[in-house]
């Protein structure tokens, strides 16, 4: 793990408000499914102390992607950067996922959520398992289904606030009806309580406003039953019976 | 060239340290050379093991951070038992933070920091609340950070470096008693309280509502300090307050800093106390200087 500079290969608004972007990094090449980097642009580190953590979309070979909604200053300043540009990257960071071969497997997302699951999805599959992917949005302005999420699913299933099918009730069904062997979630509180409650063995990635990244400064706290641990260091990927939400 | 400073008895390679909170002992190992740095501070230890305060713990402010931590840490007990023999053979003076709730508890915690080896000093932070007194923090009352200072003193084999609270009506009286208790140098000084609020969510931004203000923006309320305290008192000071570059570095030097202190950049750039060294190094070099102790102070008025 180490800091380096990297010029941005692309950086293709995807559907609007969100963005691919992609860039060239040996580094990250052994990065596990579920670790993040962190990423800060020259120049605006005084007006934005604060590094941005992303989790890896994709590997490819050395070229490496991250999928992002503009929703903040930071996000809104990437969205800006041209190919060639330079940005900062901290990482592999934090722990990576609890893998599984041959297993019959759901990726619960909401939202953009659902990015930080994909290179998760593409290991798994590759472990031989069975993935069905349950993507909940707003509506379909939200929707990122890609050729690279259908690349490794068996099946997709999208629910939606709009016609109401994103429910917990709903989605409770839908993955009652499948009887999965593990779920991995990612991007909403409210279907992780759900998960709480539920039978099945379930792994989530959390994320928290968060300083160094390293697990130094303990700001990005999350309540666990044996005290505070560290989204950065001690996640982000949890036992979903780990946390308490 | 000689970048060499003393704090007191202290003797550091450069003037270029951490502030305390923003750097890992152990977790900055893969992304810095602690052998480059001056010294590194570690976290605040409390006499006993504190779990913090509810997230969010940190926000981006402009030109700054706000941080609520709380003093998360395991105790004094663990600190010597668990996380020192990690920093052993690490070849950088260690200046171990102590901080409590009670004027009785920072000399407990010296007093088992004296029983262990490879500390090579203690900064002794007053910003805590006291909780004798109602909550406000030791440093912002005379007699509170004179009271502290003397118990950690009392006990102390080792310099005490007093971190001082901007949040006072004048730092320059506390300074003052500080150094009545024996402090050996000041570290001028910790975060500025302060408060952001969520226009979506309608809830403050850090969970512990207010926090400490850090960063760029706090760099002329901090020189200000640090330029009050130098006209009025002859003590090494240690300057903490929105260094970025090494040319601010620098800046706090020229208005009689012995030493600084990095703080929120370590979040920014893990390694960027390194990149400051060798900007302090090339200024020098430009500036045919030999001794970085000639240029500390040589601000003309």
């Amino acid at each position: 793990m180490k800091v380096s500079t990297h010029s941005i290969l692309y950086n293709n608004e995807i559907k609007k408000g969100y963005f691919l972007m992609g860039f060239e990094c040996n580094t990250l090449k052994k990065a596990e499914p579920g670790q993040f980097i962190t990423i800060s642009v020259d120049g605006i580190e005084a007006n934005m102390p604060l590094r941005r953590p992303f989790t890896i979309y994709k590997i490819n070979n050395s070229t490496v992607e991250i999928l992002y909604k503009v929703v903040g200053k930071g996000t809104k300043l990437f969205s800006t950067l041209k190919p060639g540009d330079t940005i900062n990257i901290l990482g592999p960071l934090g722990n990576s996922f609890r893998m599984f071969e041959n297993s019959k497997i759901i990726l619960l997302g909401r939202g953009v959520g659902l990015a930080s699951l994909a290179c998760l999805g593409d290991s798994l599959k590759k472990l031989g398992c069975d993935i069905t992917v349950i993507a909940s949005f707003k509506d379909e302005s939200s929707n990122i289904i890609d050729d690279y999420i259908k690349s490794f699913s068996n099946d997709i299933i999208v629910v939606e606030d709009e016609d109401g099918t994103s429910s917990c009730d709903n989605v409770r069904k839908i993955i009652e009806g499948i009887n999965p062997d593990v779920i991995y979630s990612c991007g909403s509180k409210r279907l992780l309580r759900m998960l709480q409650k539920m039978k099945y063995k379930s792994y989530v990635t959390l994320e928290e406003r968060m300083g160094c990244g390293l697990g130094a400064c303990l700001t990005c706290a999350i309540k666990t039953p044996s005290g505070y641990k560290r989204v950065c260091k001690d996640g982000p990927c949890f036992d979903v019976m780990e946390v308490i939400i | 060239m000689n970048l060499s400073v003393n704090i007191g008895s202290l003797k550091l390679r450069n003037p270029v340290m951490n502030a305390s909170g923003t750097f890992g002992l152990y977790d900055y190992k893969d992304v810095i050379d602690f052998s480059k740095l001056g010294a590194v501070v570690s976290k605040s230890v409390t006499l006993d093991p504190r779990q913090g305060n509810p997230p969010p713990r940190i926000a981006e402010v402009q030109s700054g951070i706000l941080n609520a931590v709380g003093i998360q840490n395991d105790g004094a007990l663990d600190f010597v038992k668990n996380k020192l023999p990690k920093m052993k053979d690490i070849d950088v003076n260690l200046i171990v933070s102590v901080s409590n709730l009670k004027v009785a508890d920072y000399k407990k915690s010296t007093e088992i920091l004296e029983s262990a080896n490879g500390i090579a000093a203690y900064e002794v932070n007053v910003s805590c609340p006291n909780l004798e007194t109602g909550g406000t923090a030791f440093g912002m009352s005379c007699q509170e950070t004179y009271n502290v200072v003397k118990s950690v003193k009392d006990v102390a084999t080792r310099p005490v470096i007093v971190k001082l609270s901007p949040n006072v009506t004048d730092i320059v009286e506390i300074a003052k008693y500080a150094v009545d208790a024996g402090a050996d140098a000041l570290t001028v000084a910790n975060t500025y309280i302060g408060m952001a609020v969520d226009l979506k969510t309608r809830r403050p931004k850090l969970g512990n509502i207010t926090g400490g203000l850090s960063g760029p923006a706090i760099k002329p309320l901090t020189m200000r300090l640090v330029y009050a305290i130098k006209k009025a008192i002859d003590i090494p000071i240690i300057a903490s307050g929105g260094i970025m570059t090494a040319e601010d570095a620098l800046e706090y030097l020229m208005i009689g800093a012995s030493a600084v202190q990095v703080g929120t950049m370590n979040f920014t750039r893990p390694d960027i106390m390194v990149d400051i060294i060798e900007g302090i190094k090339e200024f020098m070099l430009n500036e045919k200087m030999q001794d970085i102790n000639d240029f500390i102070g040589s601000l003309s008025i």
